[in-house]
């Protein structure tokens, strides 16, 4: 083995262990491109291009505070499109608003059943602390109604719905 | 045939490069409510802004947005700068989770209302209010309407039907609007936030000496940093521990300036928090069918 020779094995060595530090080192780093996220429903490939100017008008009469326009809009769409999670993600904006956590909750769990990324950290469509907020609110009212009426189907019913969205937030299985 | 080995080797070394592909770093949009007018607010929150992005790698561009406008826009936020009912209106409606809490004034990260009338009116107590003319200051404003609407209500007035006339001030600086309407007797009494209250005689606008509480409320947290569903919870974590480390001699450059940071955002600094602090202004807002929890 000759000097040159000894010269190439070391090179090689010094360029595994050089390719052993990158990869550590930006081990874990791949993140979601953050301009998708920002992009909001306009480029929400989840939402049929037909309906997307009326979400955004839907949405802005939410939050102008005409919660009633708001729902017989919502409704219409839902009937029209009853695959588009994002319209059950709007209607349990406005049952929230209308202080009705349980219908809120049953909407939402429609939407995370048509689109799991509503929960999805990593997505775009991310919804978890929201849907979270519903969930707390929704179990404190049907706690307080069981509390007065232990026998109270309906809400034994709701109860099960809603810990069922609850496991889905943790992360749980269905 | 061995020294193109080695060649090729050595090249393949020094192209490796362990910066990020794009060299471009991340964009992070920061969504600041405005207090008194978008030209203040973006004066005292630019050099912030520009400290954070230089302490924290990325870039972060200031927003100023108005408090009617806020929940519209919050979703195209990472970060929002915002006073306590705006951050429990986003919690519960748009997912945004509480960063920190900042200091300022003699109550830290607490602040407060009062209802305040001038002392020369003989105005002593709240039920005295009955048939007299009020001014409050912007309608999310916790402590400069939220809170005087509580403490009336408490009082068995009814601002609707009790008092004689009631309004709220139109365009910017609304609060000292509110604290000068009072002085010049314009109105009875006034809904004043402590906090700018006690700025306005510190700067020497107003002696307090004229002014008579006549009511205040409990102390409730003051304008906060939080953070929109969309961001990661390590980068969250990382720029609160920056938020929470900054000092009173921290400076930036800033237009060719070298600024205080804190100094011209007249904060004292920034606290840590839960959202459980926040529980006193559900309350508060539930007692005054104020959002997030209206009824219509």
């Amino acid at each position: 083995m000759d000097r040159l020779d000894r010269f190439s094995i070391f090179a090689i060595i010094i360029l595994l262990m050089g390719s052993i530090a990158l990869m550590t080192n930006h081990m874990g780093e791949a993140q979601f491109n953050r301009d998708v996220q920002k992009e909001g429903v306009s480029d929400n490939p989840i939402i049929h291009s037909e309906i997307e100017h009326k979400v955004r008008l839907i949405k802005n009469i939410l939050e102008g505070g005409n919660l009633s326009k708001a729902e017989i809009l919502t409704k219409e769409l839902i009937e029209e499109h009853p695959y588009e999670g994002e319209l059950r993600i709007m209607m349990g904006d406005v049952f929230m608003r209308k202080q009705e956590p349980i219908m809120a909750v049953l909407e939402y769990k429609e939407a995370v059943d048509l689109n799991p990324d509503y929960l999805d950290k990593q997505t775009p469509f991310f919804q978890g602390r929201k849907i979270e907020v519903a969930v707390r609110e929704a179990l404190s009212v049907i706690e307080r109604n069981i509390e007065k009426n232990p026998k109270d189907a309906s809400m034994k019913k709701y109860r099960k719905d809603v810990y069922y969205l609850q496991r889905r937030v943790a992360g749980g299985c269905s | 045939m061995k020294r193109l080995i080695i060649f090729t080797i050595l090249l393949c070394i020094t192209s490796c490069n362990s910066s990020p592909v794009t060299g471009e770093r991340p964009q992070y949009r920061i969504g600041y409510m405005i207090c008194n007018s978008k030209e203040e607010t973006l004066q005292r929150f630019k050099p912030l802004t520009a400290y954070l992005s230089k302490k924290l790698g990325v870039n972060f561009e200031a927003v100023v947005i108005d408090t009617f406008r806020f929940t519209k826009e919050v979703d195209t936020l990472d970060f929002t700068h915002t006073n306590s009912l705006l951050y429990i209106i986003m919690h519960r409606n748009h997912g945004v989770d509480i960063i920190a809490l900042e200091k300022a004034g003699s109550l830290g990260s607490r602040s407060k209302g009062a209802i305040v009338t001038l002392k020369k009116s003989g105005i002593k107590n709240v039920k005295e209010l009955k048939g007299k003319t009020m001014i409050f200051g912007p309608m999310l404003a916790p402590t400069g309407y939220m809170t005087q609407i509580d403490l009336l209500l408490k009082f068995g007035i009814d601002p609707e039907d009790d008092l004689a006339f009631y309004t709220i001030p139109s365009g910017s600086y609304k609060h000292d609007k509110v604290i000068y309407g009072v002085l010049f007797e314009r109105y009875d009494a006034g809904a004043f936030p402590m906090l700018d209250f006690e700025k306005m005689v510190k700067e020497g606008k107003i002696d307090e000496e004229d002014f008579s509480i006549i009511a205040e409320g409990e102390p409730i947290p003051y304008c906060n940093f939080g953070v929109t569903q969309r961001v990661e919870d390590s980068f969250a974590k990382k720029f609160k521990k920056v938020l929470l480390g900054i000092k009173k001699d921290d400076t930036v450059e800033i237009d060719g300036e070298i600024v205080r940071v804190l100094e011209r955002a007249y904060i004292d600094g920034y606290e840590d928090t839960a959202d459980e602090d926040f529980d006193v202004v559900r309350e508060m807002a539930k007692r005054t069918n104020m959002p997030p929890y209206q009824r219509y």
